[in-house]
Parts: C-alpha cells; structure tokens; sequence
C-alpha cells in the first residue's frame, strides 16, 4: 500500500468515532448519521491525496469535509451498502437505550439555550464542548481565523450564560 | 473551569458512538471506504485469460491498481458495476470530487440481442484499461450546460463524458468485431461532491 493511503487511511480510523458523534450531534435522527459518517469516508479516501500528514492538521480537514457534507445533506435517495444498514440499525438501537436512561434536566436547559442562539454561535460552542476542537481547530473548520473566533467565542458563551440566568430567575 | 464551560461540556447528547456494536459496524465501514480502488474492478479480472486484458490494464495491475478483493458494489448489493471511475473535476476554480459507475443491462427483447456478445461486451468494459480517459467538455450537449452557475451540475455533466466515452470505444470496437451489440441499457451512478 502507498504511504499515502496508509496514512490517509490511519488518520480516518483514528478519527472515525469522533466523526460518527459529530454528525449524532447534528441530526434529527440519529440513524442518518450513519449514512453522512460513510460519505466523509469515501470522499476523505478520494481526496486522500489532498490530506494533510501531521494528525492534527489531517484532523481539521477531515472536519471540513464532515462539514461541507453536513451542509450539502440532502435527503436525496442514496446508495446504501449494507454495511451502512447496519451502522444504522447498531445507531439507532443503541440511541434508544441512551434516550432513555438521559433524565439530566440541566443537560437539556443547557442544550435548549444553545439551540436559542444564531446557527454560528451554536455551532462554534458545540464544535468546542461537544467535539473537543480547539479554537484553532474550530477555526480551520469554518475557515475563519483563531483571533476572530476566539472572539466570537467569547460573546457565544456569555450569551449562553445570559440565556440560563434568564431562565433560572423565570423558575 | 468555571460552571458555563462545566455546563456546556457536559451537555453534549449522550449519543451512542462508543457502544461495541456501533463501534464495530463503524469500523466495517470504514474499512470497506477506504479499500476502494481508483478503478473498482472484480476479482475474477485476474482469473481471465490474457485475451481479455488490455496492455495497459496489465500495467496497472503491476502498479496495484487492480485490489485483490471484491469491490464493496459487489460484496454489498449485489448489484455490481461494470466500471466505476474516480475524477476530481475542476469548474471555475471550485474542485469537485467526482465518482460514477455503471453496469450494462441486458434487454434481451431487443431483436438484435446476442447474450454471447452481450457478456464479451461486459468483459471487455471490465478488463480494459481505461485510466486514459478524461473528461471531455466537446461531449456535453448542449455546450451552454457548462456555462451556468450550476458548477456542480456543470461538473456532473463532465463526469458523465467518461461514461460516454468507455460506451462508445465499446460499440466501436465490436462493430469492427462485426459482431455489433444490440439491447443493452445501463443502470448507474455519477455524483460530484464540492
């Protein structure tokens, strides 16, 4: 095997789970997550020659590429191997197992008050605390630079805080 | 840490990627993704004789183009290609990621169908060596469909030029055979991907 793919393929099976919970973050039904986790992998491995090789960097494309295929979902019939069937019912099963034992009221305050903000503020903090970038991850995810969403963290999270002492004076 | 960056790390959805039976289908799939050749072709290339196989496609088996395995078309669907293609496709200045595939259908209604010709006509799609074949603009009709804002249909549309191509140097080459293919379709994919 080329050092290419062997590098390309290490750098997708080192981040495949992160990218998996990446795109469960993200849909409504958790089974699709399935399917768009299998389009990064096959475009990440077409476009393997374009990968970056240090990890960090490989980690930030193969991002971009989860993202831009977030963007273009669109729920057009696709062709779906078997394998992905099967990621799709082991997904939903186990969803439904987790769905049910999630009884935190604070998780879902919290997540409602995220969901209350405009898509690019909820989104750079989800990037952050839910997949574990860095601002400069984060920032070579949305194509923006460290400084200016190191701001724009800054006032996503305050509005965060905002909206929960809000809530918590209203209870 | 202060309690909203607790708060927020600990509000993501407990979502079940680390369960073991999600874990091992992910790896299944990924592992099947990432296998995929540049050129699918079957395994039972390499059981053909050496009548079937062009020059160059001997060549690219030397240089491992030709994977030693089934393609993940014909391990999961059972619905294999004949051909299938990889192309990244430039359209003004945006790269699109481009992949298509096809297999020929037999109709065997049509008056002229020969299903000996039909299976060679299957097998020399499969066991030529078509990595020459570029996406040709002169082939989309109308010229205009290039020159929209649609830069991903624009790019779909190229992409189906090398299905065109490999069908036509097929029908040529079994006219000059004299053994002329009649009732085929086709049934595939092409997608581009920004």
């Amino acid at each position: 095997m080329h050092s290419v793919d062997a590098s390309a393929q290490d750098a997708i099976r080192r981040h495949q789970s992160a990218l998996l919970a990446y795109f469960t973050y993200r849909v409504v039904n958790v089974e699709d997550a399935a399917d768009l986790c299998s389009e990064t992998a096959l475009v990440a491995w077409r476009r393997r020659r374009t990968m970056p090789t240090p990890d960090d960097e490989a980690k930030r494309w193969l991002y971009g590429v989860a993202r831009n295929i977030l963007l273009n979902h669109r729920r057009a019939a696709r062709r779906r191997s078997k394998l992905v069937d099967v990621l799709r019912t082991e997904l939903k099963r186990a969803d439904t197992i987790a769905v049910a034992e999630s009884t935190d009221g604070a998780q879902h305050e919290v997540r409602a008050a995220l969901e209350s903000l405009p898509a690019p503020q909820s989104e750079l903090l989800k990037l952050i605390h839910w997949d574990g970038l860095t601002i400069a991850d984060a920032a070579a995810v949305l194509g923006l630079n460290a400084s200016t969403v190191r701001s724009r963290y800054a006032v996503a999270k305050a509005a965060v805080e905002a909206k929960l002492s809000a809530s918590a004076q209203l209870s | 840490m202060d309690r909203i960056t607790e708060l927020l790390d600990a509000s993501a959805p407990r979502r079940p990627v680390t369960a073991p039976a999600v874990s091992a289908a992910l790896s299944d799939m990924v592992e099947s993704s990432t296998r995929t050749p540049r050129f699918r072709r079957p395994l039972v290339i390499a059981g053909l004789s050496a009548l079937f196989l062009g020059a160059g496609t001997a060549a690219a088996a030397a240089a491992g183009l030709l994977f030693p395995i089934l393609p993940p078309s014909l391990l999961d669907t059972g619905d294999p290609y004949d051909f299938e293609w990889t192309a990244t496709i430039t359209v003004s200045d945006e790269e699109y990621a481009c992949s298509g595939g096809f297999a020929l259908i037999a109709v065997p209604e049509w008056e002229n169908f020969n299903q000996a010709t039909f299976d060679e006509a299957r097998r020399f799609i499969q066991t030529q060596d078509w990595s020459e074949i570029e996406p040709d603009a002169a082939l989309v009709l109308p010229p205009g469909l290039l020159l929209g804002n649609n830069h991903q249909g624009a790019a779909e549309y190229l992409s189906r030029t090398i299905k065109t191509q490999v069908i036509t140097a097929t029908q040529a080459e079994f006219d000059r055979r004299g053994t002329p293919i009649g009732g085929f379709s086709l049934k595939g994919i092409d997608e581009c991907t920004l």
